[in-house]
């Protein structure tokens, strides 16, 4: 079991001051681990003592016996990426060889209304990345890349291509999910479109994973996730959103990572594998952890957005300083404010952008629409001028609306917080207050999952009952037909949800701006000008969902 | 109890499953007092009168306005294949062909707005055809818009309170620090 090392107390991780910086977590690229020891303001400075009493409560999982020993266990992953390929083998299974109508095949039950709802409305909100250590898609390149599924090994296949500085991003993953956006309309439909992209989300990693390698925080090219860290569509918004959730990856001692460093410049376990700082290889294959697969320096973390939990540094560090903690700090990711980049801002535009051109495609009741999402015909007919309409709608929404609309209220926003707001450039508080977006657009994405899983979750035991839906009778449930659940009550939580998320966002806004701004009236002022967008756009979801 | 039929009470239990519950009934005399027959026939007068056209994936017309308390008779009619009508909110789920349609009258109890959508699987696009009843005054729609801008207010009023409590405290420590 873990020994405890001067555990970092709430109270001092949250001294609020903007100008300490905190380390890059993201990658090698952009890492500098000599300000490992600094860490960033977190807490708000102005709730009330009992939550602020709440807040400071931490559960470190590595502290329970038997959870801290599974999630050390090299069996761990592996045993968890097995039972999921299975699974999800019988999903691509289905979706090939079933009746091609979704709501009686599992693939598209299972993927498009159980998987994604509980993505969104459970795992990423609450356990951040957790899909990601579940994930099953990369783990054959995994696998095949170290030539070993449970025991650790010291050989990494790959032929060793540089991944290209100008991509250590995630405009890659934005790119993907609008490839997914654009497709949608068919892949949620047709259960052999969602099974081609799967098995294209398991091609796509051994092709990648097995070609590329990317810089650490020591500087050295490894092999790792590189689909998973720069091209997965999911992994983009499960990043996004993950800044949400009070668990994740943390060290216990930022100042123990520091010196470790120093002792022993040009070997961290957590990055470079355990044993790679020696000569011995039987030292070496006794040591049971790889080095960060996603690129991270762990010892830096401050966000969830680039950690795959994967728990290997759980296994690599030699001083037992990583920590999977939970506590109440929502949020609290949004705030680190030295991590801020434009990918992932106009993640946070294309999510929500996303989520109300899908709301208004698929859930709207215009019969316009309904032609523009159904570009290819039940009759296998392509109609290009349709297709045209829905590029333009999503591209229009997610890549000059939303950012457009943001770009008019950041400048007014800026410009009533009056002159001490001008030290920080247009630019930057146009990124700072994107973060805004992001409880704005996790509760719409909830809002969106609430109308078609109210509605549609009585198939999925009808599909678990016959997954083909070749007239199987597994589980004697035949006769089971579709019911929808709460309908008159779900658009009153959609609003509810919706109007949670608003109030969030003013805060998250307003707290952005406290960083952006000298003092809190200038960054309250700011924030007053800027609710009226949140404002506007939480009009426009209830207009989709309860109007 | 067999394998089945505890999986089948499991299932009800959680609420994935109902157990012989009809899809369109009469509730009770205050309730929406659902009626629903093959075709067109005239059953007596009612308050609204309208024909809804269903085609792969839409509806014609895709809103239909009504006032709280009018006795509503809907005509549903297919074009091209078999398509259904389920409407949130009430106990209404029929299934209806092209050539006979079906008739379904009901009395529009709950004011608010509704989404109706096919529940016959009527090729790739059935999940998101979908048509919606306002029943008015919809207060509930302008209900949730008032309540976010007070809820939006409130949260930058409760910013503004803590932020002036906050300045004021900071001064009154400056203060007691002079003398």
């Amino acid at each position: 079991m873990k020994v405890s090392q001067a555990k970092m107390t709430a109270n001092e991780s949250n001294i609020s001051d903007k100008n300490k910086t905190g380390v890059e977590e993201v990658s090698g690229n952009r890492s500098d681990l000599e300000n490992a020891n600094n860490s960033v303001s977190v807490s708000p400075r102005i709730l009330s003592p009992v939550i602020d009493r709440l807040l400071e409560v931490e559960i470190d999982l590595l502290d329970i016996p038997l959870v801290g020993k599974i999630l050390q266990s090299r069996y761990f992953q592996p045993v968890i990426h097995i039972a999921m390929l299975a699974g999800w083998s019988m999903v691509i299974a289905t979706g090939f060889l079933g009746v091609p109508i979704g709501s009686s095949n599992l693939s598209i039950m299972l993927v498009w209304i159980a998987w994604w709802a509980a993505l969104l409305i459970l795992l990423t909100p609450l356990l951040g990345r957790i899909w990601c250590l579940a994930c099953p898609l990369p783990s054959l390149a995994e696998w095949i890349s170290r030539s070993s599924i449970m025991e650790k090994s010291q050989s990494r296949t790959s032929l060793g291509i540089k991944w290209p500085e100008w991509l250590d991003n995630i405009w890659l993953q934005n790119a993907a999910f609008f490839g997914v956006a654009l497709l949608s309309p068919i892949v949620l439909t047709r259960p052999s479109v969602t099974a081609v992209v799967l098995v294209i989300m398991i091609i796509l990693p051994l092709g990648l994973d097995l070609v590329f390698t990317s810089r650490d925080s020591t500087g050295n090219e490894r092999s790792g996730r590189i689909f998973c860290r720069y091209v997965c569509p999911v992994s983009g918004l499960i990043g996004l959103y993950s800044m949400v959730a009070p668990t994740g990856m943390r060290v216990r001692d930022k100042e123990l990572c520091g010196n470790h460093k120093k002792n022993n410049p040009t070997c961290k376990e957590c990055v470079a594998g355990a044993g790679a700082g020696t000569d011995n290889s039987a030292e070496a294959a006794r040591n049971s952890g790889y080095g960060c697969p996603w690129f991270v320096y762990p010892g830096g973390l401050e966000r969830n957005n680039y950690c795959g939990l994967c728990t290997e540094c759980i296994k690599t560090c030699p001083l037992d300083n990583t920590t999977f903690r939970i506590n109440f700090r929502w949020f609290a990711d949004l705030f680190v404010s030295d991590k801020r980049e434009l990918d992932e801002a106009f993640k946070a535009f294309i999510m929500l952008g996303g989520a109300a051109i899908y709301s208004a495609v698929m859930l709207g009741w215009w019969p316009g629409l309904k032609d523009v999402g159904n570009y290819i015909t039940d009759l296998r007919v392509f109609n290009p001028g349709q297709f045209g309409i829905y590029i333009s709608l999503l591209f229009g929404t997610t890549l000059i609306v939303m950012p457009g609309s943001h770009l008019l209220f950041t400048w007014l926003s800026r410009l009533a917080s009056g002159e001490e707001g001008r030290e920080k450039s247009l630019k930057e508080i146009f990124v700072d207050q994107a973060y805004a977006l992001v409880p704005m657009g996790l509760f719409a994405w909830i809002a969106f999952c609430f109308s078609f899983l109210f509605v549609n979750s009585s198939y999925i035991p009808k599909v678990l009952n016959d997954p083909f839906g070749w007239g199987w009778n597994l589980l004697g449930l035949k006769e089971l037909s579709w019911t929808p659940y709460f309908t008159g009550l779900y658009p009153v939580l959609q609003a509810g949800v919706l109007i949670a998320g608003l109030a969030l966002s003013i805060y998250v806004s307003f707290r952005i701006g406290e960083q952006s701004y000298r003092s809190s009236k200038a960054a309250l002022r700011s924030t007053g000008v800027y609710s009226i967008f949140l404002t506007g756009l939480t009009w426009l979801f209830l207009f989709l969902y309860v109007g | 109890m067999n394998r089945r039929r505890f999986l089948r009470l499991l299932l009800a239990t959680l609420g994935f499953t109902q157990l012989g519950v009809e899809s369109s009934s009469a509730p009770d005399e205050s309730g929406p007092n659902v009626k629903v027959w093959e075709g067109k026939e005239d059953k007596g007068e009612v308050d609204k009168e309208i024909t809804v056209q269903a085609s792969q994936f839409s509806y014609d017309p895709s809103v239909i306005e009504v006032r709280k308390g009018e006795r509503v008779r809907l005509y549903l009619k297919a074009t091209d294949v078999i398509h259904g009508f389920s409407l949130d909110g009430y106990p209404i789920n029929v299934d209806f062909t092209p050539y006979v349609g079906k008739t379904v009258e009901f009395t529009a109890t709950k004011e608010g707005t509704f989404r109706f959508r096919c529940s016959h699987a009527c090729g790739y696009f059935h999940p998101f055809m979908i048509g919606k009843l306002e029943v008015n005054p919809d207060t509930r729609f302008y209900s949730t818009l008032s309540g976010s801008f007070l809820v939006g207010l409130g949260v930058v009023g409760w910013l503004w309170k803590k932020v002036t409590e906050s300045n004021e405290g900071e001064s009154g420590k400056n203060d007691s620090k002079r003398e």
